[in-house]
């Protein structure tokens, strides 16, 4: 219990922390209305020429808007922080406190969340709502599942993230890494859903991580249905378990690497 | 003039011979950067594929060209005047001195001194495009050529006026990657999309499409007038922010107001 | 002849005064406040060519903001001021070519880059030909002992290294007038002598005007003929470092220093003083 309540600390103290920045809150507002209206712009000229797979145009907006939300949490700062303290070896320090390296950053993530959760549904809401309307297929059943299907999704761009991050010790640059990852979780998935994709693509995307990153919460938010929960829920959770391991495996070779070479 | 040409090639030696001094991360962001904008053709390869034709007037070669031209225009603004868009930073923490002790126009000095790894992999991905889709149409390439260098400059000067606003408001930091964004996102789709009033946003404040646009345009049917007004709007504009950079400067230079918390 | 001349120079800041918290913040926006601070008070101030000054403050005496109007950075906001004859303000690219600046942990030189290129750079800037270039670093490099250093990477070289090639990069367009900030700070003794005799030397056989501000008071002991103390935006002291040497004899530089500061203003001189603003860039 005691060891939950130092994380759950950090998370306080980060949720505090994301308080005093409401300056570069009010900006990203900007930024996240900025992308849908262009993503709503962009789809609505793709409808004026035909009809697109099992979408219909609000759907599409709506599940545009959901990729985007959960993009908002998922930041890049992390990586950025770890490749600040791996590169500069304050690693080494931040080793000899009592808490977890990765748990005390996830901590930190999560702490974020919730403020972020409040501002920016409200603001998707209301775009959504002002741009195609409601989306009639919505009910309050789904809101659990879909929860769930949105922490598994931070959790998992977060281990991935991690991941990324502890590439740092041996690249002396991990830009691109970041970008090809982006890239594909983008392509499978937050600009299109998987079913755009071609046919030979569309099994390859759904057996690998990227598309439950944001295909699944935004699928399971148009398109409802508990089978499709039942179907997606648990690959989000085992890839986002499989992420897990492979980062703290990886964290504990790096860990010893260091200990052994020293920085 | 001739002075200030020199500091132009200097600067952009050192910034190279710099990024050279780290040739793993050079070639990594570079190539990062290039694989990176290719996923977005990959996208509109499947939109085009599930409509067919036109998209908002743009079939897929022309978002082949506009993509091609911003994305080379993007690069060599930040591969040559990368410092535009960190000049929040040199307003706000007093950097700007040093330029300033210098005996040479500040803009040069400013705009010239820093360079961005990635962008070189944005400067080089369009020219791939252009010898993939257009090697064998030297009209697209005219165009192509004058979008790059027409858009290189006015990308810049975007990214001058937003960040100068730090002069009166302390720190426009977000107001920069606003308007850069607005550029990218006004560049790379068609036109036609927006609705009327973001379109006159982009031929007047943002002129991303005087950069991107105008240039498809010219290549599908040249006009000598549309071309004129085009240089000529350019031109003002980047006189405009440079007006506006260094009215900015005497604020700075006799700063008599400074913030502090109490 | 005056290498600087200023007379009633003043600088006032408006500084814009908020309380915390996001409803101060609107408030701000709509009504801002302001106060006025005077960081400099009507300094009269003359140095002769060929003259080292030191010049002495706590933190946020004013010191850099006085700099700062002497090199065409800042606009005083009253008396006026000459530097080599010129009007900093009116003509501040004409005054760059002719002066030299050291400023305290703001480097000239390209951390990734041996000297060498950074050199290249200032020449560039400083309108110094190809030949002429070659030479002035030669020389330079011959005076400062500066041998394969300026062919290493800056980021490879050591603190001392480092602030030799700064201040050769300095002198690289031989100004009439150097401002020094803290040239020393950081260093070991032998390194510290050692910038100190190149000063000297470049003062004695080119007749160089040096303003430097320093903590370390061997700096003004060594170097200086003049020491000024300013204090609060005003000069408190100011006098030959001989005088104050034969008034107090046995004591040293920095015990006298403080002393006289003690006695014109009643602090110690360490303790900055809290009430004096920031004296950050103005924004």
């Amino acid at each position: 219990m005691k060891a939950l309540r130092k994380y759950y600390v950090i998370a306080k103290v980060s949720f505090t922390n994301a308080l005093a920045y409401r300056a570069s809150v009010f900006s990203r507002f900007g930024f996240f209305t900025l992308y849908i209206y262009v993503f709503m712009s962009l789809w609505r000229a793709i409808y004026q020429e035909g009809a697109v797979h099992g979408y219909s145009y609000a759907q599409m907006v709506w599940y545009l808007i959901m990729t985007e939300f959960v993009s908002f949490f998922c930041g890049a700062e992390i990586l950025q922080k770890m490749n600040e303290e791996v590169k500069s070896g304050s690693i080494a320090y931040l080793l000899g406190r009592p808490s977890h390296y990765i748990f005390y950053q996830l901590a930190n993530s999560l702490g974020q969340v919730p403020l972020n959760f409040v501002s920016f549904g409200a603001l998707a809401t209301v775009l959504g709502l002002l741009f195609v309307g409601p989306l009639h297929s919505f009910t309050p059943l789904e809101l659990a599942p879909l929860l769930l299907s949105i922490l598994l999704s931070i959790l998992l761009n977060f281990f991935f993230l991690t991941l990324i991050g502890l590439t740092a010790f041996v690249l002396e640059d991990n830009l691109a890494l970041y970008l090809i990852y982006q890239k594909l979780s983008f392509m499978l998935g937050m600009f299109l859903p998987v079913e755009f994709l071609p046919a030979w693509l569309q099994p390859v995307a759904k057996n690998l991580p990227f598309s439950y990153i944001y295909w699944a919460p935004a699928k399971i938010f148009v398109n409802y249905s508990p089978a499709l929960c039942l179907e997606l829920i648990p690959r989000q959770a085992a890839w986002a378990a499989a992420a897990a391991a492979a980062a703290l495996l990886c964290y504990q070779l790096s860990i010893r690497r260091l200990q052994v070479n020293g920085g | 003039m001739k002075k200030h040409l020199r500091i132009f090639a200097c600067y952009f030696r050192l910034n190279l011979a710099s990024a050279l001094e780290y040739r793993a991360s050079f070639i990594s962001q570079a190539f990062g950067m290039a694989l990176s904008n290719s996923t977005f053709l990959f996208f509109w390869w499947i939109a085009f594929q599930q409509i067919g034709g036109a998209i908002a007037g743009y079939t897929y070669k022309d978002v082949l060209f506009i993509w091609a031209v911003a994305s080379s225009a993007y690069g060599l603004s930040h591969v040559l005047f990368a410092n535009a868009a960190n000049l929040t930073g040199l307003i706000v923490t007093g950097e700007l001195d040093a330029f300033l002790l210098q005996p040479c126009c500040v803009l040069v000095n400013v705009l010239c001194a820093r360079t961005i790894l990635s962008a070189y992999g944005d400067l080089f991905y369009g020219f791939a495009v252009m010898l993939i889709f257009f090697a064998g149409e030297p009209a697209a390439w005219l165009w192509f050529l004058y979008g790059a260098l027409t858009g290189g400059v006015l990308i810049t000067a975007i990214n001058l006026a937003a960040h100068t606003l730090s002069f009166y408001w302390g720190d426009a930091s977000a107001m920069g990657r606003m308007a850069l964004e607005f550029t990218i996102n006004f560049s790379v789709y068609p036109d036609k999309i927006y609705a009327p009033a973001v379109r006159a946003l982009m031929y007047s404040v943002i002129p991303a499409g005087i950069a991107v646009h105008v240039p498809l345009r010219l290549f599908q049917a040249f006009s000598p007038g549309l071309a004129l007004a085009a240089l000529g709007g350019a031109a003002a504009y980047c006189a405009a922010a440079g007006f506006f950079f260094y009215r900015g400067l005497r604020r700075y230079e006799s700063g008599n107001v400074i913030v502090t918390r109490l | 002849m005056q290498a600087i001349n200023a007379r009633n120079l003043t600088k006032t800041y408006r500084t814009r005064v908020k309380s915390e918290g996001l409803g101060a913040s609107f408030r701000a926006l709509a009504k801002p406040e302001y106060k006025e601070v005077e960081a400099v008070k009507q300094v009269d101030l003359s140095v002769e060519q060929g003259e080292i000054l030191a010049f002495i403050g706590p933190n946020g005496a004013g010191k850099s903001t006085f700099i700062k109007m002497l090199c065409g950075i800042l606009h005083p906001s009253g008396g006026a001021v000459s530097v080599l004859g010129l009007s900093p303000v009116n003509e501040r690219r004409k005054l760059a070519l002719r002066i030299g600046t050291v400023f305290g942990q703001k480097s000239q030189l390209w951390l990734h880059l041996p000297p060498l290129d950074s050199f290249t750079l200032l020449a560039a800037i400083y309108e110094i030909g190809e030949a002429e270039r070659k030479r002035r670093v030669d020389e330079l490099s011959e005076l400062f002992a500066l041998g394969d250093f300026l062919r290493t990477p800056v980021r490879k070289l050591s603190l001392g290294q480092r602030v030799r090639c700064e201040v050769a990069a300095s002198l690289l367009h031989e100004p009439e007038l150097l401002f020094l900030d803290e040239p020393t700070i950081g260093l070991d003794v032998v390194v510290k002598q050692a910038i100190r005799e190149l000063i000297l030397r470049r003062n004695r056989e080119r007749g160089t005007t040096v303003f430097l501000t320093s903590h370390d008071p061997a700096d003004i002991e060594h170097l200086c003929q003049r020491a000024v103390v300013i204090d609060h935006g005003a000069l408190v002291l100011d006098s030959p470092v001989d005088k104050l040497k034969s008034d107090n004899p046995g004591t040293s530089m920095e015990n006298i220093i403080a002393a006289i500061f003690q006695q014109e203003t009643g602090r110690p001189l360490e303790a900055a003083s809290d009430d004096t603003p920031v004296e950050e860039a103005p924004v």
